[in-house]
Order: structure tokens, then sequence, then C-alpha cells
């Protein structure tokens, strides 16, 4: 089984192999089988390394489960997930610490996902300690400048800063330990336009300068274009279209792609609609 | 702010006339006026910390503590100033007179009750309605947010619903007593792309249909082009643009403007 596959692990940071993942809902009847819901149905997927990957889809399309899958914090129902060369789908928790060192995340709430106890210097210090790694505190200096951060900042705690300071310090905590692949999940859905912008702008410049893959999963398209140079669209569990990101957002082939661009507000369109009600208004 | 008045001859529903909030000595909002005549659409974009979150909250009658206001607030109708007015003034004309709708519906809404007593409580809170006939009515208002089997949303708990289902009964609920006024701040922000849509569609329904005036905050001006015909800028506490929204949307003069509408287009792939 893995000898046949080494060629394409060998290429690929991210290799879902016909995953499936399904739950199972509360018990309705006594006398039948609890329901069963299918969050993944036989997805495949491949992310070539250091390239930047979108996974784009609505509330409910399996996003999350299909993150959780990559981050080897769920497990498949059938299939195989390959991280970095190593099939993750059958390895016990034991065996998947030092991969999951080899896998940082970034999610949509900073403020949820840094300690407001912690020191910035010991939060981005966190990653770096597990591994065991030298010079802790000038690797901490060194990626803080890289988001844009002074060395100023390093006694403070998560709520002296904005919500955009704070995404810069969890991507300066996700890079700290040179992870082969960086998750950033819906990581500027709760930013406004401004600090969205430069957000998308740093992930942009990062992933330029360093060597991880990203893979990066949103809602919005229109996103995903400024950052991926691939990407894959999953409704109800499936991915129903996959390519390079400029040809499906210039030319969409699945009319779910189409409804998921149409629904991306633009100025443009915007425009068009301010100027239909003007014109029902003044006739 | 008068001659709007006049020149049409039909009341403004709100005017604001040199709002000003500080907190603790510095001044946060420098200065706003703004009317709105009856079934006006107007929006207020800027960036976090432009003070517009400020601005609608002193409208509502919702500044938290530690926060001051000078200037006025006034609506048709009311005798007093709004800035500074007691909290029984204020009280008969929020849930009344205007309705409001927030960014998080989850924490709008209370977690220990059913939907549809929620909607309700807003309708004989205000002595519009019975307690049973308002309970009736919940039911038909869940319905006209297009609500799939609103007698069961009537009896779920806020939980038990998805983030835009959340968002249509906190709209059914500002829309429960008609009101003359619709605060929105960022609405549609923490919803997915097509979850928005179908909100923003519903919000233009149902202010269209009641006839209420809009007063719509968000950082996203192709949001608010979808559903206002006014906009103001904000920056750093004070309005730098204000005009209708094709106008500023095609030929911005502030550069604050220009570059809110350049994020906002994130235009160009990767590289460009």
């Amino acid at each position: 089984m893995t000898t046949e596959n080494e060629t394409d692990t060998e290429t690929d940071a991210v290799l879902i192999d016909n995953v499936s993942r399904q739950f199972k809902r509360p018990r309705q009847s006594l006398f039948s089988p609890p329901p069963v819901v299918d969050a993944l149905v036989e997805v495949n997927l491949r992310v070539p390394r250091r390239s930047r990957f979108g996974i784009v889809g609505e509330s409910g399309s399996g996003k999350t489960t299909l993150v959780r899958l990559i981050a080897a914090l769920d497990r498949p129902t059938s299939g195989r997930v390959v991280i970095d060369g190593n099939d993750i789908s059958q390895l016990s928790d034991k065996a998947l610490r030092p991969l999951r060192e080899r896998l940082q995340l970034v999610f949509q709430d900073p403020m949820g996902s840094l300690d407001p106890r912690m020191r910035i210097q010991d939060i981005v210090a966190e990653p770096l300690q597990v591994q065991g790694s030298a010079d802790v505190r000038d690797r901490v200096v060194q990626v803080l400048e890289q988001v844009g951060m002074s060395a100023d900042v390093l006694r403070r705690y998560p709520h002296q800063f904005s919500g955009g300071q704070r995404q810069r310090i969890s991507i300066a905590r996700a890079i700290a330990p040179r992870p082969a692949i960086l998750l950033a999940d819906e990581a500027v859905s709760a930013l406004d336009v401004t600090i969205r912008a430069q957000i998308l702008d740093l992930l942009d410049e990062l992933a330029a300068a360093e060597d991880f893959t990203l893979v990066f999963v949103s809602h919005d398209l229109s996103v995903i274009r400024r950052v991926c140079d691939r990407v894959a669209v999953l409704h109800q569990g499936r991915v129903v279209e996959m390519g390079l990101t400029e040809e499906i957002y210039t030319n969409p082939q699945q009319q779910y792609t189409k409804d998921l661009l149409a629904a991306v507000p633009t100025l443009d369109r915007g425009l068009a609609m301010a100027r239909a009600r003007r014109d029902t208004m003044t006739p | 702010m008068s001659a709007a008045a006049t020149k049409s001859g039909v009341e403004p529903v709100l005017t604001v006339a040199g709002l000003r909030i500080s907190a603790a000595g510095t001044e946060l909002v420098h200065g706003v006026d703004l009317t709105l005549m009856p079934g006006e659409r107007v929006g207020i974009i800027g960036a976090s910390g432009s003070g517009k979150t400020l601005t609608c909250m002193a409208i509502a009658g919702l500044l938290s503590g530690g926060l001051t206001a000078t200037g006025t607030i006034r609506m048709s109708d009311v005798a007093s100033n709004l800035v500074g007015a007691r909290e029984s003034v204020v009280a008969k004309i929020r849930g009344l007179r205007t309705g409001m709708v927030f960014q998080e519906p989850m924490t709008a809404l209370n977690p220990t009750m059913r939907i549809g007593a929620q909607v309700a409580e807003v309708m004989w809170q205000h002595k519009k309605h019975r307690r049973r006939e308002a309970r009736r009515l919940a039911v038909e208002l869940l319905e006209s947010t297009g609500l799939p089997d609103p007698e069961r949303i009537a009896r779920a708990y806020p939980h038990q619903l998805s983030g835009g289902q959340r968002q249509r009964v906190v709209l059914a609920i500002a829309m429960a007593n008609a009101p003359d006024l619709l605060i929105c701040d960022e609405p549609t922000t923490a919803l997915d792309v097509t979850v928005q849509a179908k909100v923003l569609a519903l919000i233009n329904e149902r202010v269209d249909e009641g006839g209420a005036a809009l007063l719509f905050i968000s950082h996203d001006l192709a949001v608010v082009a979808q559903v206002c015909d006014r906009v103001l800028v904000m920056f750093e506490g004070a309005v730098v643009e204000a005009g209708d929204v094709i106008s500023v949307l095609s030929d911005p003069q502030h550069h604050h403007t220009r570059s809110l509408l350049r994020d906002t287009e994130l235009s160009g792939g990767i590289g460009e």
C-alpha cells in the first residue's frame, strides 16, 4: 500500500485519497438504526508542495470536516489522508505528534485561539519550546517582525491588540516552528475589508518568502483568488470543481460555483443594484 | 437640516446634529450630522474604529456607561432630545419606533427563550398586541422572513438554528412593530457570502414593504451599495465624505474612500 503510492506522496503536501466521513446522528427510534450524515463523500484532492491551495464552500459544505481531517484532529470513515508523505488515517495519537508540528493552523477568531493570560512572547514561543529548539527568543522576535509587529509587543497580552493585530500574532505563532503546511481556516472572515486586505497581503508575502504549503479555507472565492493559485469547490461534501483559481474565477463550469461567485458582493454588482433602485424610484 | 424638512414638506424620521461622543476625556466621534427622511436608506461605512458603530449605538440609545454624548438626536413625534434622555423615554422608542439588527445574532437572542416567545415579547411589551395575539402574529412574522416551517422555528431555541436563520429571526423581531427606522449594524458580516446575499435581499424586501427608513452600518461598500441610496464615509470619528451611493462609488473624492474601495474589491489575483 505505502510502496505503490511512494511517488505521489513525494510531491504532495496533502493527499486526500477517496475520503469519506460519516457522522452518526442521535438515534430517533429504538427500532431503527441511527441516521447517518455524509459530511464528506469520496473526496479526492492533491495539494502540491509549496503551492497555495484554496478550499471554498458555504456553511455545511464539509469544509470544516476536511480541515479537521487534514489537521489530524479527526479520522476518515474510509479513504486515506496523507500529510507530508505520511498516511495519518491509521496512525496513533502518539505517532501523530511529530507530524502535528509540521502543520500549523490559523483560525477565524484570534481572540478564541490566543490564551488571554499568556504574554505575546510566550504565545509565539510555545510551539518552539514544544519542538525543543534553541534560540527561541531570537526566532520569536524574527517572526513578529515578519508579520509587521515590533519587539515592544513581547510583554503585552492579547486583549491589548486589535483584531487585525491579533491575527498577525496568530500567524507569527503558526510560522515560528517553520511548518511544512500552514492551514488557514476562514482566517480573514472576521476582519473588516481594510484589515482583510492587509492580512491577505501578509499571507501572500509569507507564502512567497517561506517554504510552507498554504491551504486556505474560506466561503469567499474572491478572498481565495487573492492568495491561492489552485482551488477546490466543495458542495454538500463533494468536490464539484477543482483547478486553477483564475480559470474557475473567470470561467466557472458548475452551476454551484457560478452561484457562489454571484453571491460575492462586488462594487460593480452593488453599483448596478443601486442604479436599478434609482431607476425604479424616478421613472 | 430643517431645510430638507421644509423643502419636501415631510418631517425627517431622524435628525442627528453635531453628535460628539467621548470616553474619559478623549473625543471619539467629532460631530456627525445626519438626516433620514421616511423610507430613505442611508449607509455608514468605515473601518474598525472609525466611529460608525458608536454613532449608531448613540442613535439607538445604547451607548455603554463611560461614554458620553453631546449634540442632538431627534426622532419625529418625539419632543425630547434623545442625547442624554432618560432611559424611560428611550425605552419607549427602542423596539417600537426603531428596530435593530446587530452583527452577532447569537448574542442578540436570549438563549433560554423559545424563538416564538422572543418575537412575541417585543409586540406585547410595547402593548401593540395582547400576549396570545402576539404569539400568533410571531409565527406569521417568522414566515414573512422566509423561514421554513415557521411553526417549528417558533418552538425552537436559538442554538437549534443556523446563523442565517438566527439573523432572519432578529430581523423579524426588529420589524415586529413596523418601525419607522431600522438600524442594521454589520448584519451580514458574520455570515457566508451565499447566506449574506439572501439576508440582504430580505432586508431590501422587508424595508420596501414596511416603508421604514434604513440606517445600515458596514465596512463593506459593496454590501452597502446593495441596500442604500445615500452613504456617509467615516474615518477616525469624522464624516469625510457623503453623497448618493452611486456617485461616491463611481467617483470617490476622499483618499480614504478610495482606499476603502480598493480593499473592498480585492482586485487582481496573486502576484499582481
